[in-house]
């Protein structure tokens, strides 16, 4: 290899995360990194010998590297025209050693190690973000949303596709997160309210999130768990279970039966909102990636929706029908009958404004004369609830059985 | 696949498969044309996967918690044009890119017997998982010298 009449300088390489690869071939080329800082670095394979691999880093504003990977600056010039006026280089070893790390002024790199200066950007970035350095950074487990498609670039996407992204996620969080920690309190028996409560505080900081970063690589958003329960190493935390629930439903829209299990193990508003957020990613041409890393409890969890994927997580929303039959019991008066159908229209007189119309059961509608409009009567209701995913709720009600209410009532003069 | 054969780093890619790593799509090659680089005179990492050339090239030790079971197979170009265009597309950036990838194009037809294969990526690139018994440098015969 060259030899290099650099400076001598410390710099802590091991606490750098990387981003992305931007040219890879049989491992990383040119590497996008980030220091602690949050300043982005590329680093930049330059040469090898039989101990080491050597390479040139330097740092750069993303709108640069933006222009780069965009086509509009070439690495030649973004390397001889870099902020710093300097450029580092490494020789790292077998066993991830670093030697000989020094600066050296970018005029006097030597040219081999340069690029040419036509080095536009002809390739495709490939997914190096590493989760587990985060995750080691901030002691905690690490969420992350990587956005696809149309209009994405990296590190920018239009305001206009981004803003309405976050309210989706956290409807969904929230519904996922409400039923989560009722179901996970449940299994504690505690009766100490003090200790009960603390549970449950505890649970409602591991399933809510803060963003930390928004990162390029397409376009990602970093977040952590608010809350920070102390862990042991390799066990397993509320955050990591929340965590797999909600990286497990956007896997659960590729399977019917995966579907039906958190159906049934959440609420239908739940899957309303999976199918809004989905619905929103397919109008836009979007895609989603997600991704929990905890190097704590060696947690790692992920699912990837292509662009093309979310019609057929659509198409298995749209199959699902959600049935649900209650008994509803009611004082109230009816308004309409009609004693050749069996139809009828009843309100509530309780003081709210609960209205039903339907069909009496085919055993009382024969004794449907004896009603009268202006007594009241004490009603049982079935109520059969049907709704297609993105379709409007349908109710059908069946009046059961009715007793007169002694007293009479006052009819509106309405 | 050949459930009698082995790959001939099955060891390596168990322990990443173990962990949750994923093995990618993969099928047997038929008389499927394979390019790839490697270097004309002897060469300790020639024909070696990724994993296996010493030193590895990698940044960080947390890279190398992360290895995916593409740096246990051979790169393999589905024809030359597209090989010596990738070759000509890195080094343009990396000018010593022939120092670690070869400075040659070698060729060979792909049967059965020797592995498995993965799709082709847009640029024409595949991999090839080798099977126990496979040697590379039988099958790939030099074909041009690119740098």
């Amino acid at each position: 290899m060259r030899q290099i009449d650099g400076l001598n300088v410390k710099f802590d390489i091991s606490q750098m995360i990387k981003i992305c690869d931007l040219i890879s071939f049989d491992g990383p080329l040119l590497s996008h990194y980030m220091n602690k800082k949050g300043e982005n670095y590329l680093f930049k394979w330059v040469d090898t010998d039989n101990s080491y691999n050597r390479w040139l880093f330097f740092r750069v504003d993303l709108a640069e590297l933006q222009n780069y990977i965009n086509k509009k600056r070439t690495l030649y010039d973004l390397l001889t025209n870099c902020n710093d006026g300097f450029a580092y280089f490494v020789d790292i070893d077998a066993e991830i050693g670093y030697h000989n790390l020094c600066i050296l002024s970018v005029e006097n790199i030597d040219t081999d190690y340069l690029p040419e200066v036509d080095s536009m950007y002809e390739f495709i970035p490939s997914d190096g973000l590493n989760l587990d350095s985060f995750s080691q950074k901030y002691n905690s487990g690490i969420l992350e949303f990587r956005i696809t498609g149309e209009q994405v670039h990296y590190g920018s996407i239009p305001l206009s596709k981004f803003a309405p992204i976050i309210p989706k996620i956290e409807e969904i969080r929230k519904e996922l997160a409400g039923k989560y920690i009722k179901q996970r309190k449940k299994q504690f028996t505690i009766t100490d309210k003090e200790k009960k409560g603390a549970i449950g505080k505890t649970l409602a900081l591991e399933t809510q999130y803060e963003v930390i970063y928004a990162l390029a690589g397409s376009f990602r958003l970093i977040l952590r768990p608010v809350g920070q329960q102390t862990q042991l190493p390799d066990t397993i935390s509320f955050a990591d279970e929340f965590a797999e629930e909600m990286v497990g439903l956007f896997n659960a829209g590729f399977n019917k039966e995966l579907l039906e299990t958190y159906i049934s193990k959440y609420n239908k508003n739940l899957i309303k909102k999976y199918n809004d957020f989905i619905l929103y990613l397919f109008d836009n041409k979007l895609g989603l990636d997600i991704k929990w890393a905890n190097n704590n409890s060696k947690q790692d969890y992920k699912q990837k929706i292509k662009v093309t994927e979310t019609v057929s997580i659509l198409k298995n929303l749209s199959d699902f029908q959600y049935n649900d039959n209650e008994e509803i019991k009611y004082k109230g008066r009816f308004f309409a009958i009609n004693t050749r159908s069996g139809s009828y229209s009843f309100e509530s007189t309780e003081g709210d404004d609960f209205k039903s119309s339907g069909f009496f059961d085919a055993k009382i509608k024969s004794l449907i004369f004896q009603i009268s409009f202006n007594k009241e009567y004490d009603v049982i209701i079935e109520r059969q609830t049907s709704e297609k995913v993105g379709e409007k709720e349908k109710i059908k009600d069946t009046l059961e059985s009715y007793i007169e209410n002694e007293e009479k009532i006052e009819l509106d003069d309405n | 696949m050949n459930i009698l054969k082995r790959f001939k780093f099955q060891e390596d890619i168990d322990e990443l498969t173990n962990n949750g790593i994923l093995l990618p799509c993969l099928s047997s090659p038929v008389d499927l044309d394979g390019y790839r680089f490697a270097f004309e005179s002897e060469n300790i990492n020639n024909h070696k996967p990724v994993y296996k050339q010493d030193p590895k090239r990698l940044v960080s030790a947390q890279e190398n918690n992360k290895l995916t079971t593409s740096g246990y197979a051979l790169s393999c170009f589905e024809n030359d044009s597209k090989a010596i265009l990738s070759y000509e597309s890195i080094c343009k950036i990396i000018k010593l890119f022939p120092k670690t990838a070869g400075d040659s194009l070698f060729y060979g037809k792909l049967i059965a017997e020797d592995g498995l294969v993965t799709d082709f990526s847009t640029s024409g690139h595949y991999d090839l998982y080798e099977y126990n018994d496979f040697e590379p440098s039988l099958r790939f015969l030099f074909k041009e010298k690119l740098r």
